[in-house]
């Protein structure tokens, strides 16, 4: 199977935020408490129940203003620092590039979060973030937020396809004076199933400029690869068995009581 | 205890784990094979229930501005479980904004738990308020339509001019004053015209003008 | 609209000037990105940087109320640069006809003009003897062909807006000079035959004492441009409600019936009504609609022995809109409202007034998803539930997927929607609620008799026990009397005996003329052509979705661009994109020269005698304004509209700051259903208002900080948001500052905060009493 990809040409998008309330809609999310300060973006970060929300960034630019929105959500990258850091597996790679939490499996530790450059999964009774919409794209469907998206800012199919109109399109902006413009997510972290065209430098989006795996992540992945069914057993029943073993407890808790 | 889905797998898990750790313990030196990254991994058994899969579609119409986007409501057993834009409208070809994204929230909203609730802000009964009363009554259809077309009649009784004071031929109440809707279909306005029209009414308007 | 949203794609430039259409209409901007993606340029021009203005390739900024000023201003350097289109100007609107020579303007006024006390202290009215053409012995119009004439239109014209040079249009606008050239020579480009421009707007025009005029000279620019009748041109009004087209098609208005005929006036019965019917173009036909829509309404009992019942028809004596009737009732001189799906209390001008008048109300009926404020204005923070002695009836009404009827968006399209589930709890379809009540009425009628009980017990009313829509779109559609089978188009109604048809409203003609398979339920999109999608669902007039597209083309009948072409001679025929707006049964010389089918010069206006403030347009500072107008001598205001309350005009002393409000994405008008929907109260959970860094400065505040914003009506609180999206304008040499503010909260549902609509003024347009929401002044401070 193709590895798949959200193309946001972040130039085509202005913030009337169809994307962030669709994924709400589709994965039956609750709203979560916001307020207003100062700024159209809400909610201001992510959330167990929020998964991905646009982002509001503005410049003064001499006698104009650039005002930059862009969609921010799981970039389903090809170095995945919650993957490689998730101590029981909970976290895989999916054929299509996606990267999928099992609720199932997950011990809420939050590892993940820690690990990934985006600071994309939050925790409740375990660890949520988008999950491409792998039940749509099963049915031949594009995730919620490209299907919404009225302008083509969210666009979505075969990352090769995807990358080539980020290209023409960044080349195209280019031709029409905007020199800055670039793309974002070829080759940061071996490449990300999120592409983004961009009319300037990443961090004037709110994006790392250069997303890095945290230190610690791969000291965990170059640690603990090679013998990585060693590893997870070894820590089933190590030192620190004793610690997940009252997390689970705390995790079991909260779902009994979730389910009540 | 209660054994939950999420418990018992665990338990299995762990149960492989142990299994697997005595297997190992035998034979600790087995390479483990370092996955190919140029080769596809296994699909992973995360399994995704289609939560359309047995939902009818109705077409119809945002309710918000004047584009006029083609929506389609997923309906099962009755209810409505999802709203998206129409693929095969013209003009919005399956796009939604954030309000119109959100229609389903007009009809349901998800609780913590991911549980489809009725919106608890719809009014869902008739209500009436007395005068000076500082909450409201809940009342039934027959019994408000009855007493609002009493107090209809009787304002128009009570006020109707057939002539101005010119002479000329008004056929008003001027009285009575009515507000429909942008919101509410064309065959809707039409019948409030008529109703208008009928009771004399001459201060009439709608959302345009407001 | 001219046009439709899916016709944008083919625009050279679109100048989305009062209107912010990413917010407002956000779906426009898939056409409009295409357009872009074509090679076409958007322009901004608003008071603040919108989302709109974020994806545009040229923003202007603008003072709040000075659209015409700026128009006129575009007008003028068309004129003055050679950019306009001659040959369209020549054929297609009234340039070359003759006025009257007693016609003139001087120092804000127009000929005829006479005190008017009636509409307040120092008002006008006009009386437009002058306004007239020059006509021969046969009546007919007197032309000067080459355009030169001192008192043919267009040297009247060109004399008019020669006074709005681009120093005069920044001083007023505050636009800086190079900006407007920018915006001139943008769109001004499009007066190349072969190019199309498109102004699309919204309440951003409309929403001045002058709002009528700031539409008229939009008209006028695109007229002057060329840009009227072709693909991706036209004056496109964004329509802010999913039918706000469709409610005014029906009539729901005070001073009009259905399909745009006016209300009779006090003493007109039938022959005055006819006898006033226009002289020429396809209002000619305007007896056989009223007839039919009498029909519609009075059944079997209309003949035409009893004038088809015309005198049952209340008469129309003075301003009766809501804002007018608010003051009546303020005054007690109302003692019942119904009120469906709206909810005046907070979309309304000076609201707090407007719940104070509510309280001299007997009975109030609301019919609402959601308790609404104006169900609930006894419960306002400002109202003593004790002291309020209105009854009031909240009747829960079923939401759009809960019922079905058609819906008319703002390029016309008359849309089916299917019901998806049964009404939520108790509530009903409004169809149902209207018809049980009219129902009761009759029933009460015909039980005690009452007085002039005739119109209500002869009006056909009769659409089964539970109403059934069909029966209703039949009606509206129009059927013929003697068999009942329906008609299929304008010409059974004009081709036949005055009351052989009978028609809910005219202009739905055809819309639901097969039972089994109804126009407006089509859904077979368009695999080629220019997007007009002639066979998805049914637009209104004729299935007509560019309008006046003879002016597509030439006299000879050459599409002005043949790349794009909308109704065109070739071969000996017509070939068509679209639906005629002329008679295609003749050959092009006999329609040339008459493309505007609605008037009976059949031309377009760039002269316009019937507005009530003027035959062309003129800047006139808002109501309340930060600075005073230099164009108009001493008259500093619109002379024509009513001052309800002198007492509530702000002076700039007090109030030196120019206010405006708006709208934004995540919420819908006043926001009663939005603010009850979880995800978009997250997405804007809170009132705020926005002003620049350097008023927040000078008033100590930081981004988030509670301010109080102050006019003559009232005083709220509300957050503060400082942006350099919002900036100082220069305006006659002085820097003025602008609060901008949504009006989307009022004191119920999940997510409550201040009316912004507390703030604003009861002074509407003079031609049709829209309030001026737009531009006001007030004052701010912190709070507390």
């Amino acid at each position: 199977m193709a590895k798949k990809a959200r193309l946001i040409d972040a130039t085509k998008c202005m913030g009337c935020k169809g994307c962030q309330v669709a994924c709400k809609q589709w994965n039956q999310l609750p709203a979560v408490q916001t307020e207003f300060v100062g700024s159209y973006e809400n909610p201001a970060d992510m959330d167990p129940n929020t998964w991905g929300r646009v982002k509001f960034n503005e410049y003064e630019n001499g006698d104009s203003i650039n005002w930059y929105m862009n969609y921010f959500s799981c970039m389903h990258c090809t170095d995945a620092g919650c993957l490689n850091i998730c101590p029981v597996d909970a976290i895989v790679r999916m054929e299509n590039g996606a990267v999928r939490i099992d609720q199932e499996t997950c011990i809420a530790c939050g590892a993940c979060r820690g690990a990934c450059p985006f600071e994309i999964p939050r925790i409740s009774d375990a660890a949520y973030k988008c999950t491409f919409c792998a039940d749509r794209q099963a049915q031949n469907m594009a995730p919620a937020c490209a299907s919404a998206c009225p302008t083509g800012a969210i666009t979505f199919g075969d990352r090769d396809d995807m990358l080539a109109a980020a290209e023409a399109r960044v080349s195209a902006l280019q031709d029409r004076g905007k020199t800055n413009a670039q793309v974002y997510g070829k080759d940061e972290l071996d490449g990300l199933m999120v592409i983004y065209v961009l009319a300037d430098s990443p961090d004037k989006y709110g994006l790392p400029v250069d997303p890095q795996v945290s230190f610690s992540a791969y000291l965990w992945k170059l640690a603990m690869r090679p013998v990585r069914t060693v590893a997870t057993v070894g820590l089933a029943v190590g030192a620190l068995s004793s610690w997940f073993t009252l997390r689970k407890a705390e995790v079991e808790k909260e779902k009994e009581e979730a389910k009540l | 205890m209660k054994v939950s889905r999420r418990n018992f797998l665990w338990l299995s898990g762990a149960v492989v784990a142990g299994s697997l750790a005595a297997k190992l313990g035998c034979a600790p030196e087995e390479p483990v094979v370092e996955p190919d990254p140029d080769e596809p991994t296994p699909e992973p058994s995360i399994e995704d229930d289609f939560r359309l899969e047995f939902a009818s579609t109705v077409s119809n119409v945002c309710s918000f501005c004047g584009v006029g986007c083609g929506v389609l409501c997923y309906v099962e057993d009755g209810k409505i479980v999802s709203v998206e834009g129409d693929p095969d409208h013209p003009v919005s070809e399956g796009a939604l904004c954030s309000k119109g994204a959100a229609m389903f929230q007009k009809y349901y909203e998800y609780d913590e738990k991911g549980n489809a609730i009725v919106s608890p802000q719809r009014v869902t009964e008739v209500l009436y308020r007395a005068p000076g009363a500082s909450d409201w009554e809940v009342k039934d259809w027959d019994w408000a339509i009855q007493e609002i077309a009493r107090r209809i009649k009787d304002t128009r009784d009570a006020d109707f001019k057939e002539t101005n004071d010119a002479g000329q031929t008004v056929n008003r109440c001027e009285s009575l004053a009515w507000i429909g809707s942008a919101k509410c279909n064309n065959e809707e306005n039409y019948l409030y015209r008529k109703f208008v029209a009928a009771m004399g009414i001459v201060n009439n308007d709608h959302c345009a003008r407001l | 609209m001219t046009n439709h949203w899916i016709d944008y794609q083919h625009s050279d430039v679109i100048m989305n000037i009062g209107g912010n259409t990413v917010e407002n209409h956000p779906i426009s901007m898939k056409w409009i990105q295409k357009a872009l993606d074509n090679g076409g340029k958007l322009v901004v021009v608003d008071p603040r940087f919108t989302r709109t203005a974020a994806v545009a390739d040229l923003y202007a900024p603008i003072r709040p109320g000075t659209n015409t000023a700026f128009f006129n201003g575009l007008i003028n350097y068309a004129i003055q640069n050679n950019l306009y289109h001659e040959e369209y100007i020549k054929t297609y609107t009234n340039a070359t006809m003759l006025i009257n020579p007693a016609f003139g303007y001087s120092d804000g006024l127009f000929t005829g003009a006479v005190d008017d006390p009636g509409r307040g202290p120092g008002q006008k009215g006009y009386q437009t003897d002058t306004w007239t053409y020059q006509r021969d012995a046969d009546g007919n119009i007197l032309r000067d062909e080459t355009l030169e004439d001192p008192n043919c239109v267009w040297q009247l014209f060109k004399n008019h807006y020669a006074r709005y040079d681009v120093e005069t249009v920044s001083n007023i606008t505050g636009c800086p000079q190079d900006k407007f050239v920018e915006v001139a020579e943008m769109f001004c480009s499009t007066g190349a035959p072969d190019k199309a421009g498109n102004i699309s707007y919204a309440m951003g025009l409309t929403q001045f004492t002058h709002g009528s005029q700031n539409v008229r000279c939009a008209a006028i620019l695109q007229l002057v441009l060329g840009n009227i009748g072709i693909s991706g041109g036209g004056v496109n009004a964004q329509r802010g409600q999913v039918n706000v087209q469709g409610a005014c098609d029906m009539g729901q208005l005070f001073h009009i019936v259905t399909g745009y005929m006016p209300m009779p006036r006090d003493g007109q019965d039938w022959a005055a009504y006819d006898a006033a019917t226009p002289p020429g173009g396809y209002w000619t036909n305007r007896p056989k609609f009223m007839a039919a829509m009498l029909k519609a309404f009075y059944g079997d009992n209309a003949t035409a022995d009893n004038d088809f019942r015309f005198d049952y028809l209340p008469r129309l004596d003075k301003d009766r809109s809501s804002v007018a009737y608010y003051t009546y009732m303020a005054k007690g001189e109302i003692k019942g409202l119904l009120c469906f799906a709206d909810n005046p209390v907070v979309s309304g001008a000076s609201t707090a007034k407007k719940r104070k008048a509510q309280a001299n109300l007997d009975w109030l009926v609301v019919a609402d998803l959601y308790e609404n404020e104006t169900c609930a204005f006894w419960k306002a923070p400002d109202m003593n539930p004790a002291d309020v002695d209105t009854e009031v009836f909240l009747l829960p009404a079923a939401a759009h997927f809960e019922k079905e009827g058609t819906a008319t968006n703002s390029g016309r399209w008359i849309q089916w929607r299917n019901p998806a589930q049964e009404p939520t709890g108790d509530s009903k379809p409004d169809l149902w609620i209207v018809d049980k009540l009219f129902k009761a009425v009759r029933g009460l009628y015909e039980a005690e008799g009452g007085t002039f009980a005739e119109p209500i017990l002869q009006m056909h009313w009769d659409y089964g026990d539970e109403p059934d829509v069909v029966e209703v779109c039949k009606e509206i559609n129009g059927y013929f009397v003697a068999d009942g089978s329906l008609i299929s188009g304008f010409g059974d109604m004009t081709n036949n005996e005055l009351g052989d048809v009978a028609a809910g409203s005219w202009i739905y003609a055809g819309f639901y003329q097969d039972e089994d398979n109804p126009n407006c339920k089509r859904r077979i999109k368009e695999t080629e052509g220019i997007g007009s999608n002639l066979e998805y669902s049914f637009a209104w007039p004729a299935n007509r979705r560019i309008v006046y597209n003879r002016a597509s083309s030439d006299a000879e009948g050459n599409p002005w661009n043949p790349a794009r072409p909308v109704i065109w001679w070739e071969g000996g025929e017509w070939k068509r994109n679209d639906v005629p707006d002329f008679n295609a049964s003749v050959p092009p010389e006999d329609t040339a020269g008459k493309g505007f089918i609605m008037t009976p010069e059949l031309t377009s206006r760039l002269f316009a005698p019937g507005m009530v403030d003027g035959p062309f347009t003129e800047h006139y500072e808002p109501w309340e304004s930060v600075t005073t107008s230099k164009l108009t001598g001493d008259i500093e205001f619109n002379p024509i509209c009513t001052v309800w309350y002198p007492e509530d005009r702000g002076d700039s002393a007090d109030y030196p700051y120019i206010a405006t409000t708006y709208r934004v994405v995540e919420h819908y008008q006043t926001a009663i259903e939005t603010r009850n929907m979880p995800w978009l109260v997250e997405a804007m959970p809170e009132m705020f208002c926005e002003i620049s860094p350097s008023l927040a400065a000078k008033i100590g505040v930081e981004n988030g900080d509670m301010v109080e914003v102050e006019t003559k009506r009232s005083t709220i609180q509300c957050k503060v948001a400082v942006t350099p999206r919002v900036k100082p304008l220069i305006i006659h040499g002085e820097e003025k500052e602008i609060v901008g503010m949504p009006f989307h909260w009022g004191f119920m549902g999940l997510s409550s905060g201040a009316s912004a609509n507390d703030l604003s003024p009861t002074i509407g347009c003079a031609n049709t009493t829209i309030p001026e929401f737009k531009s006001f002044i007030c004052n701010i401070r912190r709070a507390g």
